[in-house]
């Protein structure tokens, strides 16, 4: 079921257009992620929802009515603030009761609310404490208490890890996922990171420049980015400039520099003669074969990483860099910088990007 | 000479003690040698005439023949004991706290919606416009508005004309003169106080609290308002503690009963020559204002443990530069 949905939203600031016709559909109890560089133009879009900001086109419709000019206090929209915005000259339980009050529950529902509120997120005992005497992590954690304490309809989530170190980052975003599953709210997430993005979403919007790149699963954007900007975004994914030299039944060789390298064609994506693209490698993808063979291309080894699991071996392949991912415990992973490899894409791995962006 | 070839060396030891390169030794006597023109300073046109205040203040005046040394109390039993003083006094506390809070309830409004002003330069604008009438001295803007309230020529004649008053009214000099030239000489210090206090806002305090389904009036009243009440505090009582101390206002445009302390000690020395009496209601409104100085200082220092109160402080010094 249809619960959110933008309608060719445009935003502009001045002469610069931040949110550029955009159109979503959220469904009931998604959780839907946007995800881009800063300046792309997703905080922006996260305001307009909420109210903070009024769109220029377009329409935002939930659960069927229009919203669009309807005032932020009347929407009844969780946000949760990058910087918090917690109010400094009030206790903890006066910042999550903060939502009821304005709303005139009475004072047993309140007192109800905000202890589940703050047994959601873990701070049961902390009541009376000013935003002031608690930790980041802590402030994070009343921030997200006082948007759910009200019950909104919509959770929204403004990059609400950014501010938090790595460790705390990482049980804070499983905290979320925990909150969000349990208590089946709708909710919207805006981030620039993409493992943030990876481990939290059932869906995500690609944003870039005020439009939308890709939307779709976490799985669905990283299997098949939709382009190559998109594959530069997920992080170490091989995007490497080439040229479409034949054509055959369901596959294609591309020149990519340093070496011809066969793709195998879904229907969806057919390539051209001659076609300028870029090749979409995974670094999971890249096999160190040992021998030559199809698909493969003599390598030297420049940098390997150890992450533990996996490896990380970068390879210079010509005027290029070739990442590879490999797991610690294979042979590949024993490579020295200088050493000279034969490695391997398979043709059904080897995806073809239209050129643009 | 000796003064900016020292500096140098006494800045960083002092900005960040133990990595100092100058040895503590020499540091210390070169601090110590600086801190002779401070201290100096302060003992020559503060400390002394203070205490020659107190002194003089004991004194005996003798009627048109000066004073003479003495240790009486007959000054200050003077200024109690006569009606007139005390309600001076009393007076003089009424109007500075009316100042105060006129002062306040236009300033605040003001530097609200000057504060929201999207446009950098409109804010700038209009603060300058605001304060700019610091750049002119009390009295000839005390002058200014004896004009504007006289019944010949000025607001008075307007009034008169709209058919609000049967004829031409006079308010200067006289209470309304007095009240309308301290707010208007005292308004800018208010202003200058709060806008500190109210830029320094986050404005996503006042998102969060529409977020949370709060009304434009309840957002001011329960985030907006709390989150101004140092800067308002502290523009309070310096009109307060200005209001007390000013001289020229009450004198220019008030009448002998818009006369507040200031202006009887004025006349007590250049009128009747009685110093001695002078400086024993000196010394009396000193006690008063540093008593006052205290106390608010306590409550608006305790105002300021809140960590905003004190980012508020010095957003509040680095807009007026």
């Amino acid at each position: 079921m249809q619960h959110l949905q933008l309608i060719g939203l445009t935003k502009r600031f001045g002469a610069v257009t931040a949110v550029d016709n955009l159109s979503l559909e959220i469904e009931r109890g998604q959780f839907v992620t946007l995800l881009g560089p800063s300046g792309c133009g997703k905080t922006t879009v996260l305001r307009m929802i909420a109210g903070l900001e009024t769109p220029d086109e377009g329409r935002i419709v939930v659960g069927g009515k229009d919203i669009t000019f309807t005032p932020a206090n009347r929407r009844g929209f969780g946000l949760v603030f990058q910087n918090y915005a917690l109010f400094p000259h009030l206790t903890v339980m006066e910042n999550v009761a903060f939502g009821l009050r304005a709303r005139g529950e009475s004072r047993d529902t309140i007192e109800r609310e905000v202890k589940r509120a703050l047994e959601l997120v873990r701070l049961s005992g902390f009541e009376q404490r000013k935003p002031s005497q608690l930790s980041g992590g802590q402030q994070q954690r009343v921030a997200l208490a006082r948007a759910l304490a009200a019950r909104p309809e919509i959770l929204l989530l403004d990059e609400p890890l950014s501010n938090l170190d790595a460790q705390l980052r990482e049980e804070t975003r499983a905290e979320i996922l925990r909150l969000q599953k349990d208590s089946g709210i709708t909710a919207i997430y805006v981030t620039h990171d993409q493992a943030e993005a990876f481990a939290l979403s059932d869906r995500i919007a690609i944003m870039n420049r005020g439009r939308f790149e890709q939307i779709g699963t976490p799985a669905e954007i990283y299997a098949r980015p939709a382009n190559p900007f998109v594959a530069r975004f997920l992080g170490n994914i091989n995007v490497l400039p080439g040229t479409v030299k034949a054509v055959e039944e369901g596959r294609a060789q591309v020149d990519v520099g340093f070496a011809r390298l066969w793709s195998r064609l879904d229907p969806a994506h057919p390539a051209q003669l001659g076609q300028a693209v870029q090749v979409c490698i995974h670094p999971e993808n890249v096999e160190v074969t040992g021998a030559d063979g199809p698909n493969a291309t003599l390598v030297e080894v420049d940098i390997v990483q150890f992450h533990g699991v996996t490896t990380n071996v970068r390879f210079q392949a010509g005027e290029q860099y070739l990442h590879a991912v490999v797991l610690s415990r294979s042979n590949a992973a024993a490579l020295r910088r200088g050493e000279r490899v034969y490695v391997g894409v398979r043709p059904e791995n080897v995806l073809l990007l239209p050129a643009s962006a | 000479m000796a003064m900016s070839k020292g500096q140098p060396v006494v800045e960083p030891a002092l900005g960040q003690a133990g990595s100092a390169p100058v040895p503590a030794e020499r540091t210390g006597r070169w601090a110590r040698a600086l801190l002779v023109f401070p201290v100096g300073m302060l003992i020559v046109f503060f400390v002394v005439p203070l205490i020659m205040l107190v002194v003089v203040s004991f004194y005996r005046n003798i009627p048109g023949a000066g004073w003479e040394p003495a240790f009486t109390l007959e000054n200050y039993v003077r200024a109690f004991s006569r009606g007139l003083y005390r309600d001076r006094l009393v007076y003089t506390l009424e109007i500075s706290v009316l100042n105060a809070v006129l002062c306040l309830l236009a300033g605040y409004p003001f530097t609200y919606f000057l504060v929201r002003l999207a446009s950098p330069f409109w804010r700038k604008l209009g603060l300058t416009l605001a304060i700019g009438t610091l750049w002119l001295t009390y009295v000839v803007r005390s002058y200014a508005w004896s004009v504007l309230l006289s019944a010949t020529s000025g607001i008075g004649q307007v009034f008169a004309w709209l058919g609000l008053t049967d004829r031409p009214v006079g308010y200067a000099p006289g209470p309304v003169a007095t009240v309308v030239g301290l707010m208007y000489v005292f308004l800018p210090f208010m202003i200058l106080s709060l806008y500190g206090s109210l830029k320094a806002i986050d404005p996503s305090m006042e998102e969060a609290s529409m977020n949370l389904g709060a009304r434009p009036w309840r957002t001011f009243v329960h985030v907006v308002l709390p989150l101004s009440l140092p800067g308002a505090a502290a523009g309070a009582v310096m009109v307060f503690l200005l209001t007390m101390g000013n001289y020229v206002v009450p004198s220019i445009l008030g009448q002998p009963a818009q006369w507040t302390m200031p202006v009887i000690i004025t006349n007590q020395v250049m009128n009747e020559s009685n110093v001695p009496f002078g400086a024993a209601m000196s010394v009396i409104l000193l006690a008063v204002l540093g008593l006052l100085a205290y106390g608010t200082g306590r409550l608006v220092g305790t105002a300021r443990v809140h960590p905003y109160a004190g980012s508020r402080v010095a957003v509040d010094g680095g807009e007026r530069r």
